[in-house]
């Protein structure tokens, strides 16, 4: 089955390279926004399995904020696997993450085959 | 290395910043499309600097560099342009991965004037602050045992009550040396401010919260209403911002118009606003103060001009330090204070950037592309197998 799979970076960049990688991954629709307020209303339209949330971003909400919302949301909450991606490699920022409810926390500059083994184990696949 | 088909330089080409991949012998292998728009053609110039060689050479032979930027000056179109280059101190693929950017020239000099160095007014001004902040570290470990000691003399006398008329003053006395440790810290041009994440309604209740005693003396309460669900959050210091709240909140008490015998108390209502890019922060009083002699105030202490007048430096230290301080720190984090009338309520409006800042995230795009050379033939193999 198609895994839906949304990124949210306000870096076109990693972006571009969190694509190249997902590449990799079998049966994959990758979506793309900017910034945290058009990923909240991109995440409720077409409701992904999961989603690559940069936390710092600027001119809205930020990625502990969306993880909220949609741990929050009936639909979303249990069936959209959320991994909060940061360069903030603090214990208390991590805290931070698992507060806001997200399933994985990948510090920034991350491995591919790290967030490819991630992905598969959060959408219950095996490599 | 192939370009079409190449993942690594496809994402290379991507990147904003200019970047050259060299042979670990000095000549360029690849370079992205910002490196060849430039001036300066560093391409061409770069490998025949002998301090770019030996670098290059030193990270591809997997020495380890304790400097991995070096200023080079080449020759352009424009005459002698300086480079930055800073290089990724392993090697990718094989590759040595350097970041080009160019170095802006000094202004020309005035006649009559002594030409400073690049960098040299930076470091001075950094010295100075330096010096400063050591000084008013000094006073405040000096006073702080005497403080202390009073404090404790005051709040523990048995007899009548713990000695308000002593207690007081001490404690202002000590948050006046905060707020002029706190202003030593946001003088001069290159003050870092840090990426805390705080939550504006957050920290306004907290300021609140530690204001209700004055408050409560001066009959005051505090309103706080507009909307406040899906706020996003500021980054910087938290420190300064809970500084700037404080000093606007503490003025808003202190200079509200005093409520008639028997009439309602006043209020000094805040309220919180998103708008765009940005947040608002209103704090409206019917105060004594009108918006002219707020933005007076809030004007000086850090522009250049004649010294205060006499009515100004009669003026409060909330008012004198507190105000400009407050412009200084919000002007730090990329925003602004401004002061209106309306129909004789006073708003101050504390205007933030919401969200993180802007980033310039040069040295992780170049260590992040590392790591993803250093995967890329795994990942190769894994697509392979799941095919």
């Amino acid at each position: 089955m198609t895994a839906r799979i949304l990124i949210v970076d306000d870096q076109p960049d990693i972006r571009k390279l969190i694509r190249l990688t997902l590449q990799h991954l079998e049966d994959a629709e990758v979506h793309e926004a900017d910034n945290g307020s058009d990923g909240w209303r991109l995440a409720q339209d077409i409701k992904p399995d999961l989603m690559l949330l940069d936390v710092m971003m600027p001119g809205g909400l930020d990625g502990y904020q969306v993880c909220e919302k949609v741990k929050q949301h009936p639909e979303l909450g249990a069936n959209t696997k959320v991994i909060l991606l940061t360069a903030r490699a603090q214990q208390e920022d991590q805290e931070q993450g698992r507060r806001a409810g997200s399933d994985a926390y990948l510090t920034k500059a991350f491995s591919p085959l790290k967030l490819l083994d991630l992905v598969d184990d959060l959408l219950g696949r095996t490599v | 290395m192939p370009t079409a088909s190449n993942p690594l330089l496809v994402l290379l080409d991507l990147v904003p910043s200019p970047l050259l991949l060299f042979n670990p012998d000095g000549r360029v292998a690849f370079s992205n499309r910002a490196a060849q728009g430039m001036r300066a053609r560093p391409v061409l110039s770069l490998p025949g600097d002998p301090n770019v060689r030996e670098l290059v050479r030193a990270i591809g032979g997997g020495k380890i560099v304790m400097q991995t930027d070096i200023e080079v000056q080449v020759n352009s179109d424009e005459g002698i342009e300086t480079l930055r280059c800073d290089c990724a101190p392993k090697p990718i693929a094989g590759l040595v991965a350097m970041a080009v950017t160019e170095v802006a020239a000094p202004p020309p000099a005035a006649a009559g004037t002594d030409a400073v160095p690049v960098g040299a007014a930076d470091e001075e001004n950094r010295r100075e602050r330096l010096s400063l902040q050591q000084i008013m570290a000094l006073i405040k470990a000096d006073l702080a045992e005497p403080i202390g000691a009073v404090l404790d003399a005051a709040q523990t006398q048995p007899f009548p009550a713990p000695d308000a008329g002593l207690s007081g003053p001490v404690l202002t006395l000590r948050e006046r040396l905060d707020r002029l440790s706190d202003l030593i810290d946001v003088f001069g041009e290159d003050v870092l401010i840090g990426e805390e994440r705080m939550l504006l309604p957050e920290l306004a209740r907290s300021v609140c919260q530690e204001l209700t005693p004055l408050a409560q003396a001066q009959g005051v309460s505090f309103i706080i209403d507009g909307e406040q669900a899906d706020l996003p959050p500021v980054y910087g210091s938290r420190r300064l911002i809970r500084r700037a709240l404080r000093e606007c909140l503490h003025n808003a008490v202190e200079h509200v118009h005093p409520a008639g015998p028997g009439g309602p108390p006043q209020a000094v209502k805040i309220g919180f606003h998103a708008a765009g890019t940005h947040l608002l922060l209103s704090v409206r009083n019917l105060g004594v103060l009108t918006a002219p002699t707020l933005t007076r105030y809030a004007n000086g202490l850090f522009q250049a001009g004649p010294a205060a007048d006499q009515d100004t430096a009669r003026a409060p230290a909330a008012l004198r330090i507190g105000l400009p301080l407050t412009r200084r720190i919000l002007q730090l984090h990329g925003g602004r204070l401004k002061v209106e009338d309306d129909a004789g309520e006073l708003h101050v409006m504390l205007e933030l950037p919401a969200g993180a800042p802007l980033r310039n995230t040069h040295h992780l795009d170049l260590l992040q592309a590392q790591i993803y050379a250093e995967d890329l033939s795994k990942l190769m193999a894994r697509s392979r197998r799941t095919a």
